[in-house]
């Protein structure tokens, strides 16, 4: 059997990241995804990974002390960035107190999750490769789910890249209520994911430009010839950019 | 300038003019369609608004219209969305008062944009007043779709704005622009509060998938 244009260059699925990559920067999702090379993961995933961390154990245990969600979080940001040369390191993990704090008090009155990084898995109408994800918080009762994001500043909406990861969360789930929490160390709010159908087209769209693309060779190098990477955008790191300069010459 | 057109919806009180037979129309308060053998109108086209519009049939008719400072507004959606314009057309003896005109049929249009070139010519001279306009004639045009007509208009003089042209008549679009999310407020989207109950406690015993 012929395989797809997906598995023909070793993705067996695809994930809201990706999607959202490729619409940002085609040539830098080739560097990622086609020649596996990734850049290290800097210190504000990390905040992001610990603050969830210490938010769900305050979600789950309801009467755990938000000093000891903090305190949870803290601990599992300075296992992740021990080797971390990042001169932000520091400044980043004084905001977790903040973040925790602030996503508890917006979170705690949704009552305790049904589920934590619940997989999900999506098949996209023309798309042959699932999309998969991994939902922060279900809450089963209220038939919605919830994504936590932190950042430094709070959006005034959520932006395509969020609408389309939580169409994906929204698909997979039945057409579920999705909602994403942005926490700063500062502030907190809560968005809902409005028309969702409109952006899993979005999403959709990405998922078959993609495909064609990759359709059109099996060479990831030919299919690089049709791109042109820009080093300006923020997503390059040192080793992708690395990567780029081989790859596309400049 | 010509008018922004190719090629509101059905409001309440409409004239509409029918292609294929070469007549205007207006509905009555039962809503039927009456014909109307001559019209002598004014056509308020300082105000006329272009935009997209649709009309299927059995369905409201569809409109996303320009911007007010004068872009076009992108193409909406959907199969059938044809440039158009919606104008207010005023006569107390012959349409009751004012009603509004609206289409995207070519020759309709073509017409309109003819009969905005002459007001444009005219308007300098006749600040402050609007146009008065007659149905002169209609001209069959034969193409691929059979024999449709086009109808001519001529400004016969100019008058005064009539009382009721001086309220501006609101006209709104209906179909969402492209990519567009009419929830979002402008300059950002609404937070939501929590759900209002709070379920129950889970049975600590259940396990979760975390």
């Amino acid at each position: 059997m012929t395989a797809n244009p997906f598995e023909r260059h070793g993705l067996a699925h695809l994930s809201a990241s990706q999607l959202n990559l490729y619409r940002a920067s085609p040539a830098l999702w080739v560097v990622e995804y086609l020649l596996k090379v990734r850049g290290s993961v800097g210190v504000a995933a990390h905040c992001g990974t610990s603050v969830e961390a210490g938010v769900a154990a305050g979600l789950l245990d309801p009467a755990m002390a938000v000093e000891d969600c903090t305190a949870m979080a803290q601990k599992r940001y300075r296992e992740l960035t021990l080797l971390s040369g990042d001169a932000k390191r520091d400044d980043k993990g004084a905001e977790i107190p903040g973040m925790v704090g602030h996503a508890l008090e917006a979170l705690r009155p949704y009552g305790v999750p049904s589920a934590t990084q619940q997989r999900i898995e999506v098949h996209l109408d023309g798309v042959a490769v699932p999309v998969i994800g991994f939902k922060d918080f279900s809450f089963d009762a209220h038939g919605l789910d919830v994504d936590l994001k932190t950042s430094a500043r709070l959006p005034s909406q959520m932006s395509q890249e969020h609408r389309v990861q939580g169409a994906i969360y929204f698909s997979a789930s039945g057409n579920r209520e999705q909602r994403f929490c942005y926490a700063t160390k500062a502030k907190c709010t809560v968005y809902r994911l409005e028309e969702p159908h409109e952006a899993l087209a979005q999403a959709r769209r990405i998922a078959l430009a993609m495909s064609r693309l990759l359709a059109l060779s099996a060479d990831a190098a030919e299919i690089a010839g049709l791109l042109v990477p820009d080093y300006s955008q923020f997503r390059w790191s040192a080793e992708t950019r690395a990567a780029g300069r081989d790859l596309y010459g400049i | 300038m010509p008018l922004n057109i190719g090629s509101s919806g059905e409001a309440a009180n409409y004239l509409k003019f029918n292609a294929k037979s070469g007549r205007l129309a207006i509905n009555d308060a039962e809503g039927d369609q009456i014909e109307i053998a001559n019209l002598t109108a004014i056509f308020d086209l300082e105000r006329i608004v272009t935009g997209w519009l649709r009309f299927r049939e059995g369905q409201a008719p569809e409109r996303l219209l320009d911007h007010p400072n004068g872009g076009s507004a992108p193409r909406p959606e959907g199969e059938g969305f044809k440039r158009g314009f919606v104008l207010q057309v005023y006569s107390r003896n012959a349409l009751g008062g004012v009603r509004e005109m609206s289409g995207n049929s070519l020759h309709l249009c073509n017409a309109v944009n003819a009969l905005y070139a002459d007001w444009e010519a005219g308007r300098d001279e006749h600040r402050g007043q609007v146009p008065v306009v007659v149905l002169d004639s209609v001209q069959p045009m034969k193409d691929r779709y059979g024999t449709n007509y086009r109808p001519v208009f001529r400004i016969t003089k100019w008058v005064e704005r009539p009382a009721d042209l001086v309220e501006v008549v609101a006209v709104e679009s209906n179909v969402q622009a492209p990519g567009a999310r009419t929830s979002a407020p402008s300059g950002g989207q609404k937070p939501v509060a929590p759900p209002s109950q709070s379920p129950p406690q889970a049975d600590p015993m259940m396990s979760s998938e975390f």
